[in-house]
């Protein structure tokens, strides 16, 4: 009786675990955040009002006819450092380009959850917008109409219309100009995730909307910066971004052909590529995590690497895997984790493999069992254990 | 037949200085204007914000007398993007015709960079002209087109210049591949109340298999109507 119980708590426990892997932090209508070329972001590590930093709103897949792979998108608003763009609507793993210098900061959501209805709805007044043009003089900043928007002030009027996505809200008028964007507040906002407001003489202000910046002929500007959304900490929780970001780093597993994924019980396959490549301008630190799931769910994690690439580079190395003579029959995954120097996610790749048992199989291969060997014996190889398994990594080949 | 031969090289001769003077038109630089452009140039390459925005401003000033000038930086790819994005802006502003030509080469070229084609597309919606709006429908059509962002601002210019010329080619990109662009034409047919777009947007409502694509039709037939749609 006391071992059920131990048995179907340690099964809910397990099933928990899992579910948190499989589902993806990042959802619908949360925000991403960057910096802007060289990692300059205003308020946080520049007083360069060109270089603002930026975001904008994840809204997951828009399905297109003869799509077989999943494309995850952000709508932005775009304009501001020397380029004349749109709200567009582009892939996540572009959102930073790495070869400018910009960094990813993460994700937010909003303190209070977010119902199915309230996410479709921020979805819905961001792909509204796709093709409306950036507000260039900063008049408005938060729209509601045509050529007026910011990045920062779509993602917030999108939450704060979250309720209402086809009056989108905003703020009573005060008699100035465009004062919509930042006015005394409005009451019907869904949610308010920067307070709305000037904070007068304050080249930067981390309570409300809009910092005073001096501009172009002393004359200064209202203006609402990403960073000062991103310090709304009561407001907006942290997101963990498990969805690839920036197409300047790739990480590829290339598994074995489907006949070779097979493996006796104590034997070990291999070897399969992984294949790293930096396109950017600058070092790129990340750390590679090597993992298996066994059939009962259960992941054995190996030991995260810290690695890099000088800017330009690319490499390869290959991969050997070795079983336990012990362990269960079935069908395993191995996958290879990435995930940047801030944790978020890059990538993760998996194959899955059938462990055999040791007399049903032909598949060992003695002689290349005695090459692996020999390879284990070089210095330089990297061998990962971790509860009986074993990850061999052979040295790298630069090119 | 002397006389008809005179005539012929009167007409020959006569074209021939129009095009000689027209081509010096073009390739006419005034001083000043072209200080202005240099001055763009400067300021956006030491991103100096003083001097582009007093260019610019200087810029926006410029009237239809210097078309050629602007036509000519227009066109000149060694200019920074952002002073032909300028230059496009003032083209579009001032309506002119004349510019109608090379504002279209620009956009249809894919090589071009995305912020001048953007610029080109805003110019030529301003037009309001024949010519102007086939080189959009032109690219908007066009199933090559890699930079699908586009698309997506020549469906909004649609809107914004309330062209309804462009109803046929809106209704056709219901049933594209592009997810997004099945979005936007949706959004634009129920923004302009296309009543001839109702059939084809039930369809979208009933088999589109994007749920975000489905319930932007439903508002869509919801404004044309005024009847009550439930997306699938």
């Amino acid at each position: 009786m006391f071992r059920n119980i131990i048995a179907s708590l340690l099964f809910f426990v397990a099933s928990f675990f899992n579910f948190g892997k499989i589902e993806a932090a990042l959802q619908r209508g949360d925000i991403v955040y960057r910096t802007s070329k060289a990692g300059d972001m205003y308020g946080k590590n520049s007083w360069n009002p060109l270089r603002p930093g930026h975001n904008g709103i994840y809204v997951g897949e828009i399905k297109s006819y003869g799509d077989d792979e999943h494309l995850y998108y952000v709508v932005e608003a775009l304009g501001w450092d020397f380029t004349y763009e749109k709200v567009m609507l582009n892939l996540l793993s572009e959102f930073v380009d790495s070869s400018e210098g910009q960094e990813y900061l993460g994700a937010k959501t909003s303190n209070v959850t977010l119902d199915s209805k309230r996410r479709d709805n921020i979805i819905q007044i961001a792909l509204d917008q796709v093709g409306e043009g950036y507000d260039n003089d900063f008049s408005d900043q938060k729209g509601p109409d045509c050529n007026q928007w910011t990045c920062v002030g779509l993602t917030e009027k999108a939450y704060e219309s979250a309720d209402t996505p086809d009056v989108l809200q905003y703020a009573s008028c005060n008699g100035t100009v465009s004062s919509d964007c930042y006015g005394t507040g409005s009451t019907n906002y869904a949610l308010d995730i920067t307070p709305d407001g000037i904070d007068y003489n304050n080249i930067f202000t981390t309570t409300m909307e809009m910092s005073d910046v001096a501009w172009f002929k002393g004359v200064t500007k209202k203006i609402f910066f990403p960073y000062t959304q991103y310090l709304q900490y009561t407001k907006l929780k942290n997101v963990t971004t498990d969805l690839p970001v920036s197409n300047n780093f790739s990480h590829a597993l290339i598994s074995p052909g489907s006949c070779e994924t097979e493996v006796s019980q104590g034997g070990f396959f291999g070897p399969f590529t992984i294949e790293e490549s930096n396109t950017s301008s600058s070092y790129y630190a990340f750390y590679v995590q090597s993992y298996v799931i066994k059939p009962d769910g259960t992941t054995v994690n190996f030991k995260q690497v810290s690695t890099g690439l000088k800017a330009g580079e690319t490499r390869k190395h290959s991969h050997y895997l070795s079983i336990p003579s012990w362990s269960e029959l079935g069908t395993f995954t191995y996958g290879v984790k990435v995930t940047d120097t801030k944790e978020n996610l890059i990538d993760d790749d998996s194959f899955e493999f059938t462990v055999v048992s040791s007399s049903s199989s032909s598949s060992i291969n003695k002689k290349s069992a005695r090459k692996l060997k020999r390879l284990m014996r070089k210095s330089d190889t990297q061998v990962l254990e971790e509860g009986g398994w074993h990850t061999v990594i052979v040295p790298e080949q630069y090119k | 037949m002397a006389k008809n031969v005179k005539i012929m090289l009167s007409i020959i001769f006569l074209a021939m200085g129009i095009a000689t003077i027209y081509h010096q038109r073009l390739d006419a630089q005034d001083p000043e204007i072209k200080k202005y452009f240099d001055d763009l140039e400067k300021g956006f390459k030491s991103e100096d914000v003083e001097l582009i925005q007093s260019a610019r401003e200087a810029i926006r000033k410029i009237g239809h007398e210097k078309i050629g000038d602007m036509i000519n930086t227009l066109q000149d790819k060694s200019r920074h993007k952002m002073t032909r994005v300028i230059v496009a802006e003032r083209l579009g502003d001032l309506k002119s015709t004349e510019a109608i030509k090379s504002l279209s080469v620009i956009l249809e070229d894919q090589t071009e960079p995305k912020d001048v084609r953007y610029a080109t597309a805003d110019a030529l919606g301003k037009m309001k002209n024949k010519e102007a709006l086939n080189s959009l429908l032109k690219v908007f059509s066009n199933k090559e087109e890699k930079e699908r962002n586009l698309k997506y601002v020549i469906a909004i210019g649609f809107r914004d210049n309330n062209d309804l010329n462009a109803v046929d080619a809106l209704i056709k990109a219901l049933k594209d591949d592009d997810g997004m662009l099945r979005y936007k034409a949706a959004q634009v047919l129920g923004e302009l109340k296309v009543q001839k777009s109702v059939k084809t947007l039930e369809e979208v409502l009933r088999n589109d298999p994007d749920k975000s694509v489905r319930r932007r039709a439903a508002r869509s037939l919801e404004a044309i109507t005024g009847r009550s749609y439930t997306p699938e």
